[in-house]
Parts: C-alpha cells; structure tokens; sequence
C-alpha cells in the first residue's frame, strides 16, 4: 500500500474503534460490541507498526524504535506534502 | 494524561483557500460555545462523576475533541 492508502486505513480503522468505544462505555456489556472492538482496533495497531515500519514514528515515545531521532521529520500532519 | 499522534483524522486538501470561511470554522472550534472549551469542562468535570460509566463517558467523549 501506498503511504497515503495505508493512512488513509490508519484513519478509518482509528475512527471505527473509537466510535465502537464511545459505544461500549454507555454499554460496557455488550459482548458482540466490545468484540468488534477487539478486532478494530487490532486491525489499526496491526496497520500502525506497518505504516511506521516505513514512513517513521507516529507517537514522540516510538521514535525510540529507530536509529536515529526522526520524530522532528517532515512533512508534518496538517502541511500539503501530508495530505498527498 | 494523554499522547499526540503524528496523524489527522482525515486527509486534507485544501483546492481554494478561503480565510473568511477558516476563520468561522476556527471560531466555531476555539470561540464562545465551541468544542475546544466543552472539552476542557468534560476533563475537568469527570473528577465529581459517580460512577465508572459516567467518569469513562466524560473522558472520551473530551478526549474525541482533541481528534
């Protein structure tokens, strides 16, 4: 996947488990829910590592996973160079 | 506490660049009634909620602002 694809899944991955959240703190006993929840967010950590495999850290504390310091790289988020 | 990621929400692509509509949005966002101030009176309200559902709720719903 591209860098823009793979984001782009970061992000709708990322929105589903946190709206699956926002669900199960108003229904905290909802087995079907909090298993949808389980795999989402699954599916976005697993689609992280990948993404930062390539692309470099996405939190300050990952950047630790790397030779050097990258945290500071460019592009950041809301620059056009981001947002291909 | 909490931890930023190096990542919108959504992508953004901005074709024409129009400040007059920018600044409303930012209004709407920062200004009198917007959500940046409804998030911090979630965080700082949750210390006086009951219970765990209610503490949770207040958490991540001021929390989603900063999305």
């Amino acid at each position: 996947m591209s860098r823009a694809e793979l984001l782009n899944q970061i992000q709708s991955y990322g929105f589903a488990a946190y709206d699956m959240l926002l669900y199960l703190d108003t229904h905290p006993k909802d087995k079907k829910a909090f298993s949808m929840f389980k795999q989402l967010v699954e599916k976005t950590n697993k689609l992280r590592k990948e993404y930062e495999k390539e692309h470099g850290p996405l939190t300050p504390f990952s950047a630790a996973n790397f030779d050097s310091f990258m945290w500071l790289d460019s592009p950041w988020p809301w620059e056009k160079e981001a947002n291909v | 506490m909490f931890s930023y990621n190096k990542f919108l929400a959504h992508p953004i692509r901005i074709k024409n660049p129009n400040p007059r509509l920018a600044n409303i949005v930012i209004t709407q966002y920062g200004g009198p009634s917007g959500e940046l101030g409804a998030s911090l009176r979630y965080l700082s309200q949750r210390y006086t909620m009951p219970d765990d559902v209610t503490k949770g709720l207040l958490t991540d719903i001021g929390n989603a602002e900063y999305i």
